[in-house]
């Protein structure tokens, strides 16, 4: 264990080298390969086998605590993992004040991890004090483009760095709506330079929600802004599609990953799984058919670097 | 109010209030393909809901035991619908809920419930409380004779105590062993329960009465030489320094000391 921050440390040097600057300064995260969504029913298995795993996404909160144990067991997965983390209560779209303790809080979370970047999602959780605990939808309005590039601005300066944000999964929409999702999220990394963390199924799940088709939001994204793909399971009620991260990941959110692919090259890709938690050999083979989709669908030179960097990774660790 | 402030607003009240029906949000809301539009906006509602009493019962699955299933539900509903969240962490949603019971009917009736709770709660918060080193007994290995009169303490920071009326904890105890219930009975005195995280586990037990009372004095800086004064006028004199010596040597054992030291 103590020789492993060291590994850590070597592979953000050489990560550096693969970046791409931006016309703010900042530079594009990198590509991390295939990973999962660090859950505690598999804290064990990932301490005791250290399971070939490209890296980790956290769920900021569960990690917002005092001490104890679960920021013992972070602070040894990271030392073998990169990790990036990933928030359910930033309210990005709130017209509430800002909430300042929550950002304190996710700024000292981040200067502890060090993760490879910071997301959440464009939505908001509540207004006037409360906390509803979900991804609410918001119209797609140039009132409401303006109030969330504002707050965007306002947290990437508190925070020093760029966030990166996710689309959800949406079962109604704003009739005043003046433009479709896939333009309000392309306008707000353009004015704002934050990333964006394309979730297959959260598209699949609203296109067929709104009765649109998956790949007109696909193609309407900017192919150079996102740096993270999402792959859940949904429930299917016929006529309407619920995000219940509960099952594997649907063949026709596959398809549509592998269309992603192929419009945004490579992203780093992971499974979001937060129910009906199977063990964690399932996930990591639903993991690798994403992989040999990519294999596939992508340049044989953008994987080889990722599989150096892999085996050189495990090998020390 | 700008537009959006409005509309989050709207989309808040009708959640909050569990209203599928409501006009002001169905009016700002597109129909159109597929399932009705109130029923899209159920899913907000129901999940709101849902997703709530689904944190309590994982919080306090002891409780969801005690109570059953049905009971547990139809209180966890009551408890959303008193307590919509304020915090950003859903770890934090049901810590109101032991006062919950204890002032709401029926619940009240049943103390031993609202105690379950806090029992847990206790323990949760012990178990990610800020990390903070034990004092050991090797601290004080190095200590004169005339020294220790003047040892003072400071607890463990995830050190927490609580007063039972009821014998809740003997409850809790046999749940958490898979082991039935006994009856609830109401103690005729108060116990006092002790709370903490030795390294990383959460553990409680109860303290006899002169334990928990030079616990709370010791907690409040009074040094070791009058906790054994006390002690001498609490119970037997002549084993007095013995006795307080003990609860020290458990107190350092279990790791329920930040330090020890002299002032
Ligand atoms: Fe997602």
């Amino acid at each position: 264990m103590t020789a492993q921050p060291k590994v850590s440390k070597e592979l953000d040097l050489r990560d550096a080298g693969a970046r791409s600057s931006t016309e703010n300064g900042f530079s594009k995260p990198p590509f991390l390969g295939f990973g999962l969504g660090l859950r505690s029913e598999h804290y064990s298995e990932i301490l005791d086998n250290r399971p070939p795993i490209d890296w980790f996404e956290i769920l900021s909160e569960n990690f917002m605590v005092p001490g104890g144990q679960p920021l013992k067991i972070l602070d040894q997965i990271r030392a073998s993992y990169p990790i990036v983390m990933h928030g359910v209560s930033l309210s990005i779209a709130s017209t509430g004040e800002p909430n300042w303790d929550y950002l304190r809080s996710l700024k000292a979370l981040a200067e502890r991890v060090e993760p490879r970047w910071v997301s959440d999602h464009l939505c908001w959780t509540g207004v006037h004090g409360v906390n509803l605990h979900d991804l609410l939808p918001i119209p797609y309005t140039q009132e409401a483009l303006g109030h969330i590039c504002s707050r965007v601005q306002l947290v990437q300066e508190y925070l020093g760095r760029e966030l990166v944000l996710e689309n959800v999964s949406t079962y109604v929409d704003f009739a005043e709506s003046e433009m479709p999702e896939w333009e309000f999220l392309s306008e707000l990394t353009r004015r704002t330079g934050c990333w964006l963390l394309f979730d297959v199924n959260n598209v699949y799940v609203s296109a067929r929600n709104h009765g649109y088709d998956p790949v007109r939001f696909l193609e309407g994204i900017p192919a150079d802004r996102v740096v993270q793909f999402h792959l859940a399971g949904h429930s299917d009620m016929g006529d309407y599609i619920i995000d219940t991260h509960d099952h594997p990941v649907s063949d026709e959110v596959f398809e549509l990953y592998r269309k992603a692919l192929d419009r945004f090259g490579p992203v780093s890709t992971m499974i979001e799984r937060d129910d009906n938690i199977p063990p964690l050999a399932d996930l990591l083979e639903e993991l690798e058919r994403a992989r040999r989709i990519a294999e596939n669908v992508l340049p044989s030179q953008s994987l080889l670097q990722l599989n150096d960097r892999r085996n050189e990774h495990f090998r020390r660790a | 109010m700008s537009r959006l402030a409005e509309l989050q607003s709207l989309l808040q009240n009708g959640i909050l209030a569990g209203d599928n029906e409501c006009d002001g949000v169905l009016a700002v809301l597109r129909t159109g393909n597929g399932a009705p539009v109130a029923e899209r906006f159920g899913i907000y509602t129901n999940a709101y809901r849902a997703r709530l009493v689904e944190i309590v019962g994982k919080d306090h699955e002891l409780l969801v035991e005690y109570m059953g299933e049905d009971l547990f539900n139809r209180m966890a509903l009551e408890y959303v619908d008193a307590h919509p969240s304020s915090t950003t962490n859903a770890r934090y949603y049901s810590r109101n809920l032991s006062l919950f019971l204890a002032e709401n009917e029926p619940y009240k009736r049943w103390p031993q419930m609202a105690e379950i709770v806090s029992i847990q709660t206790a323990l949760d918060d012990a178990f990610d409380s800020e990390d903070n080193l034990a004092a050991g007994l090797e601290d004080l290995s190095g200590l004169a004779p005339e020294q220790w009169a003047g040892l003072v303490f400071e607890p463990h920071s995830s050190v927490r105590t609580l007063e039972a009326t009821t014998n809740a904890f003997e409850i809790w105890s046999a749940l958490k062993a898979g082991h039935e219930a006994p009856p609830p009975e109401i103690l005729d005195t108060k116990l006092t329960l002790i709370v903490w995280r030795q390294d990383l586990t959460p553990k409680v037990r109860p303290q006899g009465y002169e334990e928990a009372m030079l616990w709370k004095e010791a907690g409040r800086g009074v040094a070791f030489g009058v906790l054994c004064e006390m002690a001498a006028t609490f119970d037997q004199p002549e084993t007095a320094a013995e006795r307080a010596a003990s609860y020290l040597a458990g107190w350092l054992n279990a790791g329920l000391l930040a330090s020890a030291r002299t002032c």
